[in-house]
């Protein structure tokens, strides 16, 4: 099986000799990439599902990226989040808005240059601003009786990085489905050891210092392909 | 091309079986965030020694005490056979009385002394389940002198750390 292979390469490859030796005076023509000629918008449904199932936060995300280099998109994402949290002895919302971009690369081999289904590893640099409100606190003692007091509002910067991986797959032309997991990490995670919101856009859970999450993304491409 | 579309298809459903199995995981893990699973007991613990022959400090079971504190002297904790006591100090005050009784049988005033204890706030978040506490610094001790010979501070810090022991109270021999 081994010998047949190397047989095909080899044969192969005499053939590309023979045609680039009997063809020396025509120049290769080779095809220079043009970036941003093919642009995705889309949104996450699988936040739609977790806004309708839980009533503790609000939450919406969309994504853009752009065709860069051979393999490479350019990538960008941004959302809003509004949360609660409301127990015996814990009330405040927060809300953010966030940034993040970075590049994505496509891992598998490309059939024509008009195909887009691919499966890609990434990279995101995250940023969000983060707004907390006055938090009223109950601490409870059946001893020598409760106790309660209020934390002051307050507004702060959140900066993240992330890796991301997963899958498009052109359903119809120019409609994109696609889901891909994530692992991210606080760069600043100091900000969230008193009261993390209960959600924060763009990252997940805000009070673990990595979180892991996913997406499932419909995209709508344009451009030319 | 089919090959590619086949494996492009089976992603998807892998994909979608994922982000089933996910988000069942993070319905379960909002459940989860409800319920206060950290350690919340920040309390005084100590214990009773008296001085040896050698003058060291050795530790001694009470027969039949009892602590008296709270709001009100209206908790109790009886103290049979037992050297260590705790209970949780006021999250309001910055100051606490309790008595301590040598002999649960007796209230006559020789087997009782009382003693307060002063010491800082500091609030503190534990979790979003759990809310806050205050976690303590002892600044100092009076008591009167009945029936316990000298009280020692030994941890002056407080925390839900229930290893430690922070009150070391000596009885007459």
């Amino acid at each position: 099986m081994l010998c047949c292979l190397l047989v095909c390469i080899s044969s192969q490859a005499f053939a590309q000799v023979e045609d680039s030796l009997s063809t020396t005076s025509q120049k290769p023509t080779k095809v220079k990439f043009k970036p941003f000629t093919y642009f995705r918008v889309g949104t996450d449904i699988t936040k739609w599902v977790a806004d309708i199932a839980q009533q503790k936060y609000f939450t919406f995300e969309v994504q853009a990226d752009a065709t860069f280099r051979k393999n490479l998109y350019l990538a960008t994402e941004l959302g809003y989040a509004n949360s609660k949290v409301q127990n015996e002895v814990l009330a405040f919302d927060a809300n953010n808005i966030f940034l993040s971009f970075g590049v994505d690369k496509t891992i598998l081999h490309k059939e024509q240059e008009s195909d887009f289904d691919n499966a890609f590893i990434g990279i995101r640099y995250g940023m969000s601003l983060v707004n907390r409100s006055a938090a009223n606190y109950v601490i409870q003692d059946p001893v020598w009786g409760n106790t309660s007091g209020t934390i002051v509002a307050r507004n702060f910067f959140a900066h993240w990085l992330e890796l991301n991986a997963g899958f498009r797959l052109e359903v119809k032309k120019n409609i994109f489905a696609g889901w891909n997991v994530r692992f991210r990490t606080f760069i600043n995670p100091d900000n969230f050891k008193q009261l993390p919101p209960a959600y924060l856009a763009g990252y997940g859970r805000a009070d673990k210092n990595t979180a892991m999450g996913y997406n499932f993304y419909i995209l709508y491409g344009f451009g030319k392909r | 091309m089919v090959g590619k579309l086949m494996n492009v298809y089976r992603s998807l459903h892998h994909g979608i079986q994922m982000l089933c199995l996910v988000l069942i995981c993070s319905l379960l893990a909002c459940k989860q965030t409800a319920t206060c699973y950290e350690p919340q007991n920040v309390a005084l613990r100590g214990g009773f020694y008296y001085y040896d022959v050698d003058q060291k400090l050795t530790d001694t079971l009470l027969e039949n005490a009892v602590l008296i504190f709270g709001e009100g002297n209206n908790y109790f904790q009886q103290l049979k056979q037992n050297n260590r006591f705790s209970f949780p100090l006021s999250q309001s005050k910055d100051t606490v009385s309790f008595v301590f009784q040598a002999d649960s049988s007796s209230t006559a005033s020789d087997q009782l002394d009382t003693l307060q204890l002063s010491y800082n706030r500091e609030l503190t978040f534990i979790s979003t389940a759990c809310g806050f506490q205050h976690f303590f610094q002892l600044q100092g001790i009076t008591y009167s002198k009945h029936v316990i010979d000298s009280v020692i501070i030994f941890t002056p810090a407080i925390t839900n750390d229930i290893n430690k022991q922070h009150l070391q109270i000596v009885l007459k021999d």
